[in-house]
């Protein structure tokens, strides 16, 4: 029953950031934590693992002084993220 | 974890997309009261200029009369003030009740899309108050009209339909100057306070 499920997205934070991610082309770190009320180090760890298995890249840059952390979601993700949603979709279909 | 229902996972993902592009804490009830600011604005203006509602004098003379104008702008200032605060302030309480950012990258983006055809109206409007005062009130029923429909890019899409009708309206009464009190009426006031019944019913309630 749980084919097609990705243990990435398991978690809601990580379903979550790439949900934005997929409408988004690219989200800073702030907006995405202020949108989910996530703290920073939670974001941060979330992030990272999705970017371990490479479906999403982080882009660093200066703006003045300040750092700033932009997110894009890679073409596995999307599709990773395409495939889980169609198996919710397909248990939601079979439940009825 | 127990398996999570998917029809809530769902529901999930479909606000997280929503709320990551759209700003969607603007308030329906907001639009209602600045409505009935605008219908109380055009009362006052009229009985203090005495002033026929149905047939507006175009000509030059009455615009270039200092008393006028001045008249004129304090009102449009007002009125713009005190929607620009009441507006705000109903969206940072629908935001807070939802733990949704108010200034964020989205609202930063509407505030962007909202402001740009405004100011260029207002400077516009300004220029054009002395000379050829006639123009001033189809012209920021116009601009706010492309004010709306930028900014629905990035907030409830059917504000698009209420930016169409102010540009309508604004059109109209270019093209027919001496109704124009009305159309101004109908599209400040009454169109405001008729969108914000309908998102307050839809969305709020």
């Amino acid at each position: 029953m749980l084919e097609g499920f990705d243990k990435a997205f398991e978690n809601k934070v990580r379903l979550g950031i790439m949900s934005m991610l997929m409408v988004n082309e690219k989200m800073d770190f702030n907006t995405i934590k202020d949108l989910m009320n996530l703290t920073d180090g939670n974001l941060a760890s979330h992030a990272a693992a999705l970017e371990k298995v490479d479906y999403i890249v982080v882009h660093k840059s200066f703006v003045g002084k300040k750092t700033q952390t932009n997110y894009t979601a890679t073409q596995t993700g999307k599709d990773a993220f395409n495939k889980h949603l169609k198996a919710l979709e397909d248990l939601l279909r079979n439940n009825i | 974890m127990t398996q999570q229902n998917p029809n809530e996972t769902l529901a999930e993902i479909k606000s997280m997309m929503e709320n990551s592009t759209r700003f969607l804490s603007l308030s329906g009830f907001s639009g209602v009261l600045i409505g009935s600011y605008a219908l109380i604005a055009v009362a006052l203006f009229i009985s203090q200029n005495n002033l026929d509602f149905l047939h507006l004098n175009t000509e030059v003379q009455i615009w270039s009369d200092p008393e006028f104008s001045k008249s004129a702008l304090m009102y449009g200032v007002l009125l713009f003030a005190a929607s620009l605060v009441t507006s705000l302030l109903f969206s940072v309480r629908k935001a807070k009740k939802k733990k949704l950012p108010v200034v964020s990258g989205i609202s930063k983006k509407l505030a962007f899309n909202f402001f740009t055809p405004l100011v260029v109206g207002v400077l516009v409007c300004l220029n054009f108050m002395l000379s050829d005062g006639w123009v001033v009130l189809p012209l920021s029923l116009i601009f706010y009209g492309f004010a709306l429909l930028f900014a629905s890019h990035y907030t409830f899409t059917t504000l698009k339909y209420f930016g169409l009708c102010q540009l309508a309206l604004g059109t109209a009464a270019l093209y027919l100057p001496a109704l124009q009190l009305v159309f101004w009426t109908v599209g400040f006031g009454i169109l405001h306070i008729g969108y914000g019944l309908y998102m307050y019913f839809k969305f709020e309630r």
